[in-house]
Order: C-alpha cells, then sequence, then structure tokens
C-alpha cells in the first residue's frame, strides 16, 4: 500500500514528458487497472463512443483427457470502459454456448470485478459479481447463453472480467474479431495448436495486426492398460500469437452488402486431423477437395433426385421449340408445382419433403429442375456460391464454409449458357435476383477449377419514353412507357410485385411524382420473361407565374443526392448490377408561348468507372425534345474515388433540377 | 404479468417524416375458427384450452399462422397438437416436439418461455392447432380474447368461454354480453361468441387496432396471485394489494441516508433537492431487468439497489421516493401504461399496465420522474407517458390519475438559417436547427453521435450536398422543464441553386420536406393524430447580385380543424429575401368522412416546403420589364 502514494507524481511526470495517449496509460494485465483508465473521459480514437475495449485477450489451448479425450479450451479476459449512458449495457455479459448430443461446452471460472474512482476520497472501489445475479437461459435446444449483471456500473467505471470456455468441439476454434462496435485499445489472440490438428488462416479487414508463431514441446498422460497406470506421450505444439491496437470501431454505411465482411478478423478452419497412430482425416486442402466434401454432406442428393412430372415435361420435350424455351417451360413447370418459400439454402430437403409441403427453398426447386434437365439430356451443372448479404468468397482460400447455396449452369450443345435459379420469382433464364450476383462462383467439380463471373451476365437497361403536350392551363399530359430489361426488368417487377395491387403501385407512383394517373397498363408481369413494360398516361400540374410557365423535364429523378449525402466514406460502394438508362422526351408547348430559356447540353463522365451521364435538348416549331443517357458501368466504387465519384453523382443529380422557362407571345 | 419498461430516445435521422404505409386491399388470412376457455378450478389453478383454424392465402398473413405460446413460473403448456396443409398437398402433423422452445429474455433474465412454430407451406394452406396451458399459483386475470392480432385477416367464428366456480366473482370488459348459464351445481358459465369478424386495413394515422376489435379482458375479482390475495373490485383495492407489494421495501441503509440528507443540505428549495437526487440516481444507477415469479410485479428492496447499483423500473422508482422521503419530500409511486394512453377506467386491473415512474411533489407542484433512462432532462413528460393515465399508489389505496400533456406548439422544430448564394448556385449557410419537447426527443441523441455521423445527420434530408461543413455544434436546455437542443453548423454548398443562362431557380426551403405518404383513395378508418407538433423555418437569402426577383409570392395562411401551414416571403432589401414557412398539426381525432379534407390540407403544406423562386439577372428582367 505504501507504494501508491508515489504514483501520483509518476502520473504528473508522465503529463509532462508526453503529450497525447501512450501504451503505459493502459494497463496491460489482467487484475490491474490504471489511473489513466479510471479517469479518462473520452476516447481519442472515437470521441463519441459510449464504451471502450481496453483490453481484450482469448487464450485457446487443448488438453486431453483418457475420458473426454480432446478439448478446446479459450481463457477469455477483457477490460471496458464506460463513458457515457448508453454504455452502461456492457455491465450486463451474456456468453453463448452450445450443446449438441453429447458434445458441450462449459462456462467456467466466470468472475468480474467493477472499479470505481471515488470522487471525493480518490480510492479505488472495486465490487465484484455475485453468484446470484449469473443465470443460464436455454435459447434453444442446442444454443445456450450465460447471463449476468455486475454491481455498480456507472458512467466512469472500468469493468474487467473473464471466463474459460471448455468445448468438445475441438475442430472448431473460435474466429476473433479484432475490431468492433467500439473502440478497442488493444486485443490479442493466442492459440496453440497440438501437431494433430492443422488448421487454416483466414484474415480479414483494413485494419493492421501482428502476428508471429513458435513451436515447442508438451506432453500429456494417457492411462496404460487398466491398473491405473500412465504413461507421457510427448508433442509438438505450435502458438500463434496475434495482436492489434488502436483499432477504430466499425460504422456501417448505405450501399454494402456486408458490413461484417469488412471487420478485421482472423478465422480459424480445421484443414485435417492426424491422431498418432491413425490416418490423416482432411477437411479441407484445396476447392476440390472442398467440392468432394460438399457432395459428400448432401449436395450429391441433389443431383440425384428421380424427376417428377414426367407426363408433363414429356410432352415440353416433344414440342417443336428450341431448347432453350424448352428450358423455360421446364423451369415454369416445376415453380408452378414448387412455390419457393423466400429462403436461400445449400441443402435440399428429400423430394418427399418437398412434394408434400408444395413450397421449398431455392436449391430443392433446383434440385427437381435439375433431374429433369438431367433426364432429357441437358449437361447441367450445380454452381456453388455465398449470396452478397454474406460477404464475398476469396478464391485463394479454400474454405469449407465457403458457400451457402448452389444455381444451375446449363451448357446448351451450341454453346450457350444459361443460368438458373428457383429463388427468382421476378427472373427468367440468365436473370438472377441481385444477391446471387456474385463475382465468383464455382463449377462444382472435384475434377476440375472452374469459376464463373455472375455479376455481369446481361445487358441491363431502362428506356424511358414520354410524349405529351404541355397546356395554356398549366398541365403536362403525356404518356410515359418504361421498357426495362433484364435484371432491371428484375428490379422493376419486384417492386411492382411488393404491391398488393395495381392500384397501389399507381398510387405510390402519383404520390412519389406528384402526378395525376389516367390510365395504365402493364405487360409481361406473369410469364418467366426478361422485360417489362409500364405504360403510364398521367397529367402533372406545372408551374404558371404571371407570363411564365416554367418546368421540369423529368418527371422522375432516377438518382437521389441522398444516397451519397456522406461527404467521406471508408468502405466501397456496392451497387446491385450494371445499367444503362435511357430518357427520352418530347413534348409540345401550347400555342401563344415560346421558349424564353432552356438549359445548356452537357455530359459528365467517369471514366474510370465506366459511368457517364448526358442531357441534350433542342425545340423544333413548338416541340421541345431530350435526350438523356445515364450509364453505372461498374459495381464496386473503392472507397479512394469516393469524393470522386460522389462529385460526378451529384453533377448527375443537378441534371435532374433542370427547368425550362415558357414565356407568353405578347 | 408483468411491468418493467425502461425508456429509450432514438435518434431519428431524417428531417422527412415518414410513415410506412402497409395497406392492402385482399384478404390474406381468413380464421376460420378461433375457440378458447378458461376453467378455473380455484384462486390457485385453472385450465386454459385454444382451439383455432386458419386458411392463410399469401405471405403477409403468415403471421396469423405462426405459434407463439407463452409461458411462465404462473403457467405452463402442458398438451399440443396441429397439422399443416399445403394447397394441393398433404396434411403435415405438428407436434409438440415440432415447435422451438426458448427462454429467451431481451431483459437480462426472467422465467419466461416461449414456444413458437413458424410454417412455411404452399399457399393457399390451412392450419389447425389446440393446446392447453395449466395455472397455477394465482390468477390475476383470464387470458385476454383477442379475435384479430393481423389486419387484412378476417374472423368466421370465434368464441370465449369462462367457467367459473360459483362462489368467485368475476368481472369482465367487452362490447359483447356473454350468455351466462349454469353449467353446473357449482359453476357457471361465461360465453361470448364472435359471428364474422370483416379485416381491419391499416391506414397512416390509425386509431389503436384493437380498438376496432371487440375484445374480452376479464379477471377473478377476488384474486391470488404467488399467495398474495388482493381485490381488483376498484382501483382503491387494487391499489392496496400494489402498496403491499411495496412497503417494508423502502428502506434505506443508515449510510446512504445520511449521504442524502448531506448532499441535499445546502439546496435552496424542494425543487432543486429532487433534481440533486435524480441527477444523483443517474449517475449511480442503472436499469437492468430480472423479472422472476412475483418479481415482474414487486420490487427488488431498496436496499439490493443501492448494493448492486441496479434496477428495474419499480425498483429503480422505490429507491427515488424513499430517497426523497428521506428528506421530507412527498413521492409516490405511479404505475403506468407505457403503450396505451387511457386505461379502460370501468375495468380495474394490474394487466393493462407495464412501467413505474415516480410523482414527486414539492409544496403545491408535480414533478414527474423517470427513473430508468438518466438522459430523460429533469421534470420531462416524455411521450410514452405525457397525457397517459395512471395509478398512483398510496398507503390508502390506489387513485386514478391523468398526467399532464404538452400543447402540440410546444413541439417544435425550426430551422433558422442564413444562405449566402452565389450566382454558379453554390451558397455558403450558416444553420441552425432547434427541436423542443417531443421533437426533442427524436433529435436527443444527436449529442451522442461521432464527427462524421453528425454531419451525415445535418447533411440528411435536405435537397442539396454538403461539400464543406464547419464548427458543428450543439446545446441542450431544459428552461422550466421544457427541454430542447439547438444544432448549429457552417455549410458549404455547390448546388443550392440550379442556375440557366439568365435565371436561377431557387427552392424557398431546401432544409424541410413534408412527406406523409397519404393514400388518395377512400378512407375507411377515422384520422388519428396522436402527438401534434410544429414546423417553423426562417430563411433569410441573400442574392447574388446583379440578380433580382422574377417570381412573386402573395403571403399565405390556412387555419383548418387539422392543423396551420402557410407561409411569408418578404424582401426588405433588394437583394435580401426572408422566407418563413410554418406548418402545425393538431393532435386528435376526425371522422373518415373528412379525409378528403385532411389530404388537402396535407398536400397544400406539402406545396409550401416546395416553393421554388425564381431569380433573373437584373439587365435581363429590364429589358424584358
Amino acid at each position: 500500500m505504501k507504494r501508491r502514494y508515489f504514483t501520483p507524481i509518476a502520473v504528473i511526470l508522465c503529463l509532462f514528458f508526453f503529450t497525447g495517449i501512450k501504451a503505459q496509460d493502459y494497463s496491460d494485465r489482467y487484475g490491474k487497472v490504471t489511473d489513466y483508465e479510471l479517469e479518462m473521459k473520452y476516447c481519442p480514437l472515437d470521441s463519441s463512443a459510449f464504451a471502450v475495449i481496453l483490453y481484450e485477450s482469448g487464450n485457446v489451448y487443448y488438453t486431453y483427457h483418457h475420458s473426454s479425450g480432446f478439448q478446446r479450451v479459450m481463457e477469455l479476459k477483457k477490460r471496458i470502459k464506460i463513458l457515457s449512458e448508453d454504455g452502461l449495457d456492457y455491465g450486463n455479459i451474456t456468453i453463448p454456448y452450445r450443446e449438441d448430443g453429447l458434445s458441450k461446452e462449459f462456462i467456467t471460472k466466470l468472475e468480474a470485478t467493477v472499479y470505481n474512482l471515488e470522487s471525493e476520497s480518490g480510492k479505488i472501489e472495486k465490487d465484484k459479481l455475485k453468484k446470484s445475479y449469473i443465470f443460464d437461459e436455454n435459447i434453444s435446444e442446442k444454443i445456450k447463453q450465460k447471463k449476468a449483471t455486475l454491481p455498480s456500473v456507472k458512467i466512469g467505471s472500468v469493468i474487467e472480467y473473464s471466463y474459460t470456455i471448455t468445448s468438445d468441439f475441438y475442430w472448431d476454434i473460435p474466429t476473433w474479431y479484432f475490431q468492433s462496435g467500439l473502440p478497442v485499445i488493444k486485443s490479442e489472440y493466442i492459440v496453440e495448436i497440438p501437431e494433430y490438428f492443422t488448421f487454416n488462416k483466414l484474415t480479414y479487414g483494413y485494419e493492421r495486426f501482428d502476428s508471429r508463431q513458435n513451436s515447442f514441446s508438451k506432453s500429456f498422460m494417457v492411462p496404460e492398460g487398466d491398473r491405473g497406470k500412465y504413461v507421457s506421450v510427448d508433442y509438438k505444439a505450435t502458438e500463434y500469437a496475434f495482436s492489434a491496437t488502436n483499432i477504430p470501431p466499425m460504422k456501417d454505411e448505405n450501399f454494402i452488402w456486408n458490413l461484417g465482411q469488412y471487420y478485421t478478423a482472423i478465422e480459424f478452419e480445421i484443414e485435417s486431423i492426424q491422431m498418432p497412430y491413425s490416418m490423416v482425416k482432411s477437411f479441407s486442402l484445396n476447392w476440390r477437395d472442398v467440392d468432394r466434401n460438399l457432395l459428400d454432406a448432401g449436395l450429391r442428393s441433389a443431383t440425384r433426385f428421380s424427376p417428377p412430372y414426367k407426363d408433363e415435361y414429356t410432352v415440353i420435350k416433344e414440342r417443336d421449340i428450341t431448347d432453350k424455351e424448352k428450358i423455360r417451360e421446364i423451369v415454369q413447370l416445376v415453380k408452378n408445382n414448387i412455390k419457393w418459400s423466400k429462403n436461400w439454402a445449400l441443402f435440399p430437403k428429400t423430394l418427399r419433403e418437398i412434394n408434400s409441403s408444395k413450397s421449398g427453398s431455392n436449391v430443392d426447386i433446383n434440385s427437381i429442375i435439375c433431374s429433369i434437365l438431367k433426364d432429357l439430356g441437358y449437361n447441367v451443372d450445380l454452381i456453388v456460391l455465398r449470396l452478397k448479404s454474406n460477404g464475398v468468397i476469396r478464391q485463394e482460400r479454400p474454405s469449407l464454409n465457403s458457400y451457402d447455396t448452389f444455381i444451375l449452369r446449363v451448357k446448351l450443345p451450341n454453346n450457350e449458357t444459361i443460368y438458373i435459379d428457383g429463388g427468382s420469382d421476378y427472373g427468367d433464364l440468365n436473370i438472377l435476383p441481385p444477391i446471387l450476383l456474385v463475382n465468383s462462383a464455382r463449377v462444382l467439380n472435384p475434377e476440375r477449377d472452374e469459376w464463373v463471373d455472375l455479376s455481369n451476365l446481361t445487358k441491363n437497361s431502362i428506356y424511358e419514353n414520354i410524349v405529351g403536350e404541355i397546356d395554356s392551363e398549366g398541365f403536362i399530359k403525356a404518356q410515359r412507357i418504361i421498357n426495362s430489361t433484364n435484371e432491371m426488368s428484375y428490379s422493376r417487377k419486384s417492386n411492382f410485385q411488393s404491391f398488393n395491387n395495381v392500384s397501389e403501385y399507381i398510387e405510390k407512383m402519383e404520390n412519389n411524382l406528384d402526378i395525376e394517373i389516367e390510365s395504365t397498363s402493364f405487360s409481361e408481369l406473369d410469364t418467366l420473361s426478361s422485360k417489362f413494360k409500364e405504360t403510364i398516361n398521367f397529367k402533372k400540374d406545372i408551374d404558371v407565374s404571371g407570363d411564365y410557365i416554367y418546368f421540369n423535364p423529368f418527371i422522375e429523378k432516377y438518382h437521389k443526392l441522398s444516397n451519397l449525402s456522406s461527404i467521406e466514406r471508408k468502405y466501397p460502394i456496392e451497387f446491385n448490377y450494371p445499367y444503362a438508362m435511357t430518357y427520352l422526351l418530347n413534348i409540345a408547348i401550347p400555342e401563344g408561348y415560346q421558349v424564353e430559356e432552356m438549359p445548356r447540353n452537357i455530359q459528365y463522365n467517369f471514366d474510370k468507372y465506366s459511368c457517364y451521364s448526358k442531357f441534350i435538348i433542342s425545340h423544333r416549331d413548338n416541340v421541345i425534345s431530350i435526350k438523356y443517357d445515364f450509364m453505372l458501368g461498374s459495381i464496386l466504387i473503392l472507397p479512394q474515388d469516393y469524393t470522386d465519384f460522389r462529385d460526378f453523382w451529384i453533377n448527375t443529380c443537378s441534371i435532374y433540377d433542370n427547368v425550362i422557362v415558357l414565356k407568353k407571345i405578347k | 404479468m408483468k411491468i418493467f419498461r425502461s425508456i429509450t430516445i432514438f435518434v431519428i435521422f431524417s428531417l422527412h417524416i415518414n410513415a410506412v404505409v402497409n395497406a392492402q386491399n385482399s384478404m390474406n388470412a381468413l380464421i376460420t375458427k378461433s375457440e378458447a376457455s378458461f376453467t378455473m378450478k380455484n384462486a390457485q389453478s385453472g385450465i386454459y384450452s385454444v382451439k383455432f383454424s386458419a386458411i392463410i392465402f399469401n405471405n403477409k398473413g403468415n403471421d396469423v399462422a405462426k405459434i407463439f405460446i407463452y409461458n411462465d413460473s404462473f403457467r405452463t403448456l402442458s398438451k399440443f397438437s396441429g397439422t399443416l396443409t399445403p394447397d394441393n398437398g398433404k396434411e403435415k402433423k405438428i407436434r409438440i416436439s415440432d415447435l422451438s422452445k426458448t427462454e429467451y429474455s431481451q431483459g437480462l433474465f426472467s422465467d419466461d418461455i416461449y414456444y413458437t412454430y413458424f410454417p412455411e407451406a404452399s399457399y393457399p394452406y390451412t392450419i389447425n392447432y389446440e393446446y392447453q396451458i395449466e395455472y397455477q399459483n394465482g390468477i390475476l386475470n383470464f387470458p385476454p380474447f383477442i379475435p384479430l392480432s393481423d389486419e387484412k385477416c378476417a374472423l368466421l367464428e370465434g368464441s370465449y368461454k369462462l367457467i367459473i366456480p360459483n362462489d368467485v366473482n368475476i368481472s369482465y370488459y367487452s362490447t359483447l354480453e356473454p350468455v351466462i348459464t349454469q353449467s353446473s351445481s357449482n359453476q357457471t358459465e361465461y360465453l361470448w361468441r364472435i359471428n364474422t369478424l370483416n379485416p381491419i386495413e391499416y391506414e397512416i394515422f390509425s386509431p389503436p387496432f384493437h380498438r376496432y376489435l371487440p375484445i374480452i379482458l376479464a379477471e377473478p375479482v377476488e384474486f391470488s396471485y404467488d399467495k398474495k390475495s388482493g381485490s381488483q373490485e376498484s382501483w382503491e383495492k387494487l391499489g392496496l394489494w400494489i402498496y403491499d407489494l411495496i412497503k417494508d421495501r423502502d428502506k434505506l441503509p443508515e449510510n446512504e441516508r445520511s449521504k442524502v440528507i448531506e448532499m441535499t443540505a445546502d439546496a435552496k428549495s424542494d425543487i432543486e433537492k429532487i433534481k440533486i437526487l435524480y441527477d444523483y440516481l443517474g449517475k449511480k444507477s442503472r436499469y437492468v431487468s430480472i423479472q422472476l415469479g412475483i418479481g415482474g410485479l414487486q420490487p427488488f428492496p431498496v436496499e439490493e439497489v443501492v448494493k448492486t447499483g441496479f434496477g428495474d423500473c419499480k425498483a429503480l422508482s422505490l429507491y427515488m421516493i424513499s430517497m426523497l422521503n428521506t428528506i421530507g419530500i412527498e413521492a409516490n409511486y405511479i404505475v403506468i401504461s407505457s403503450e396505451e394512453k387511457r386505461l379502460i377506467r370501468e375495468f380495474p386491473s394490474v394487466s393493462q399496465m407495464d412501467h413505474v415512474i415516480v410523482e414527486a411533489i414539492p409544496g403545491k407542484d408535480t414533478i414527474w420522474l423517470e427513473c430508468t433512462n438518466p438522459t430523460i432532462p429533469f421534470g420531462y413528460i416524455h411521450k410514452n407517458i405525457a397525457g397517459h393515465d395512471a395509478l398512483k399508489i398510496t398507503p390508502q389505496g390506489g387513485e386514478f390519475i391523468t398526467l399532464n400533456d404538452y400543447p402540440d406548439t410546444l413541439n417544435t422544430i425550426s430551422e433558422s438559417v442564413e444562405v449566402y448564394l452565389n450566382s454558379d448556385g453554390s451558397a455558403k449557410i450558416s444553420f441552425s436547427q432547434s427541436s423542443k419537447c417531443k421533437r426533442f426527443e427524436s433529435v436527443s441523441g444527436f449529442s451522442k453521435l461521432n464527427n462524421k455521423e453528425k454531419s451525415d445527420y445535418i447533411a440528411s434530408g435536405k435537397n442539396f450536398t454538403i461539400k464543406e461543413i464547419n464548427n458543428i455544434s450543439h446545446t441542450i436546455s431544459n428552461s422550466d422543464m421544457i427541454p430542447a437542443i439547438t444544432i448549429s453548423a457552417d455549410i458549404v454548398t455547390q448546388n443550392y441553386a440550379k442556375i440557366s443562362q439568365n435565371r436561377i431557380f431557387v427552392e424557398a426551403n431546401p432544409f424541410t420536406s413534408l412527406d406523409f405518404n397519404l393514400k388518395k383513395s377512400t378512407r375507411k378508418n377515422p384520422i388519428y393524430i396522436e402527438n401534434g407538433f410544429a414546423i417553423r423555418d426562417t430563411i433569410t437569402l441573400h442574392i447574388p447580385d446583379g440578380y433580382s426577383i422574377e417570381t412573386r409570392f402573395d403571403d399565405k395562411k390556412n387555419r383548418t380543424d387539422f392543423g396551420e401551414c402557410g407561409y411569408k416571403i418578404s424582401s426588405t432589401d433588394s437583394n435580401l429575401l426572408h422566407i418563413i414557412t410554418n406548418f402545425t398539426l393538431f393532435a386528435g381525432e376526425y371522422a373518415s368522412e373528412r379525409y378528403e379534407e385532411f389530404l388537402k390540407f396535407i398536400q397544400e403544406s406539402k406545396r409550401n416546403f416546395a416553393l421554388q423562386i425564381v431569380l433573373i439577372k437584373s439587365s435581363d428582367s429590364e429589358l424584358h420589364g
């Protein structure tokens, strides 16, 4: 205790010599809290953070016991500083754990201390977690969680806790996230792996972390005979140590399919197990092994359904239509019988189960389509991929949990390629829902390596044509025809179908565009088709003021400023698909008026990503004509190009603000 | 039944006033049969049985078929069976083992158990199920009967039956009258029948859903709950029972007592003392919800809160009361609903309330204290309780009260900006936005944002983009217990106005846009505006040299039963324009026939905010002039 008297002096000296935050301000020992930590009012890494993880460490190692076999143990330690009200919830700890049949996880040695600096005495108060405030909650049969709440947690508190998870799932080493929603001052992960296990290490994210490794010998005891005698077995262990400091928090932004993939993290994936005197049990070495593994795990059955609806598809087979048309009809046949349940899956259910519920995941439907197409002699492959919402597959890192669904590819005798997915309600052959449009999907085949890019399968476009007139009352009366194709038709159709009926769709359009719709027609809605045509006859009130009429030649603003209102951005922008847009307007001005002022022709380019917008206006006699083109040539805009891209976007948006001025002829 | 609410204040990241319209015309599901019955054995136990069948037409009707069965230490699921039949498919059995069971609780811990089942089948499908729940250890109320819980769903046939021992008095609330018969020598049967209920459609600004439904609430007048018996014959008697749960739990440990006295000793007034203790509560404690057994209704002892520094609304409120009582200030335990403004007055019941607050009485005044969230400014009555009915608990029993509410004109959001416009359309803006009362609640989270998020918040909802933003700051005030937050910043934008050869087109108010997303079609429900508010924006526009105004606007002002709107554009100087746009929406309820009128008012208001001003190069204007 005596030594404490000297601490304040040391602190003053430190402040004198160093400005800013120094590593020594923070404790890197569990059980020790520094004055700086107790006194800090905000986190220099993020001044708005309501709490900061001062220190976090995970220590993973293996134990062996002759009755339970290998177990993976993880010791976790964490120290958190509470900075504002919203951080108080970190005084509650939730630790999930698993149970699956005989395999279990156990949480032990859960302990926690709350440190508070008494304002008057300057003394450090310590409060410990009490057993009566530790609870177990069964979330489901296999998932449980331990919950605990700590005493005396206030703004300013430093919370420290530790626990040990012992797991029978020895092949599973937890992924370590250096980054979180809170800033992290120091994070360490140490993993010690016996020579019997080989793991793949996968790294993620933009923040830097250090790693080192070293090997040493260890031993464990096994019983010899049944006399209670034990013998020591030596083995080599390798320790991997990772550490990172001062990691800023993750914050969500729009136009991102999956924020999770940008978290800085390290993942361990089991590759093989070789026990003494046994064969190597391999889990994943290369993509072909991954393929083989998937087939064994259940995907082989997806290619071996016995094809239903034989009578119907035999009729289709006999018809005098092209292969492509036949395939479209077969897809339609299956979708008419089995409704998509809106779920994506990797493994299909059994044909019997699918037939009895008449509904299924995309791969349930795909498996049935596959069986019929194969029976008809088509060359069908399964294309495995990861949904965009779950992040991207990294080709350099073969991994067992890379995929979460599959679609079908048919190669026709004329070498044409067709992609099909049962989960696309508004698509067609080759027109897949945006969530599947990944740039790296694999042809499932353990015999060879083939990757395909699904992000650019089709030319997507929207073509809008407006013809009409302005009357002297101040109304635009016109017909608007919107033709969308491929992915664009998918998007517009799915939006259209999200309304309960046409009148709601119309009403929404009336509301958004401030127009009055007189009549409409929609075509190519129900069948598998790559097109969607909307015809709308409408009336729009425009601004008449004295002798002047002011009007905006754009009925709809296709791009919005609000999409990119942030001045800066940390992560890439991810668009759904590339597309081209054309907007044509031909409008007659009322008699007795002349064009007073017209906007200028203008073009904006963003060549790096093959994007442009181009506005051309002309008038002849009493008709004003506009042609506007927009091209989105790329679907991934890198953060370093954000500012320039945003400028391009703002310029493009300014085109939609153009005003034409008409004046009464005197 | 549990009372454990905490109050959170959210940030709304947009100035647009959006509302999701989820209206449909077709029916999504049809409940063919919904039968429930409760057989009361005695004050402690009973059996609840449910039989349910429905046809689900599309995925929007799916919620109707989802099964949620709630259990806790007072009730246990004892039987379940069901079937699911897809369109043209085979019937599939749903067994008790097919239900997922979870103890998940949103708070820290509770004894809640949920059994759930989410069917998956091709449409239209049919679901049938029945189950039984055994009640033990007390019955506070019989399970409520809510014939419909989703919009666009109809009911063909429903019934609710209570079988009650003759010596038990019950009370009930429903728009329907039951048929009462003597079902056996010692039991009385109450039977409610509901024939066909047409689907209800949700529309924006609709009154609460349950108002359209013949819901049935019932309870034993004299009850026992975890061996604590009481009466809900009147609010007064119910209050006595609640008082019994809290009395003797409010003892403050001696050292805490002296601390409280010492802390407030120098305070000049009672209000100041209350404020000191409210701040102390906020600093010292936090909200943690642990609900076990009677603990759903009975607070932890104050001693435990002092020791651990946490508690739920009941425990934190009781702690606050005992601190106030220690220094001789009267304070009461107030049980309230955070969801419903009005309690059903003729049906005294605990089940109508879910939250506890504190009424402090310094002399003649009354101050309402929300003890679960220290970010709520002292004395401010937040929107989950303002104007709500409540029950005051005193040793003499319960007293039915109503909290006061703020006038709509106090819930303001106003922008006050000065714009220096350049002839290339760019502008420098000194921006300030001030939000009060209920509008303060939506914006107060601003103070928690980091710089980027603050700048994103200011940029959002504007009809121009921000190129540069500097000097972002905010101040929070709470004078006369009316909280306000003022946000200010200096903004540079490249696209405040659109230019052409001779003209500049400026939006009169690009800072606010009104968008309620109202449907034009015929209205079915009455118009119900729960919270009124007011917008008043003042924009001073400096016109670039060499330009003058081409368009002229007469001032506009319109007052209707629904609210007020208008604008005023004036110019004191040839290159200066003062633009004031205002809009007030009154809280209230109006008949559906008046919808067209309401729509007109909203559309007019919307246009006021979207006004366009045209500036013209002066020489040109003279030429044409």
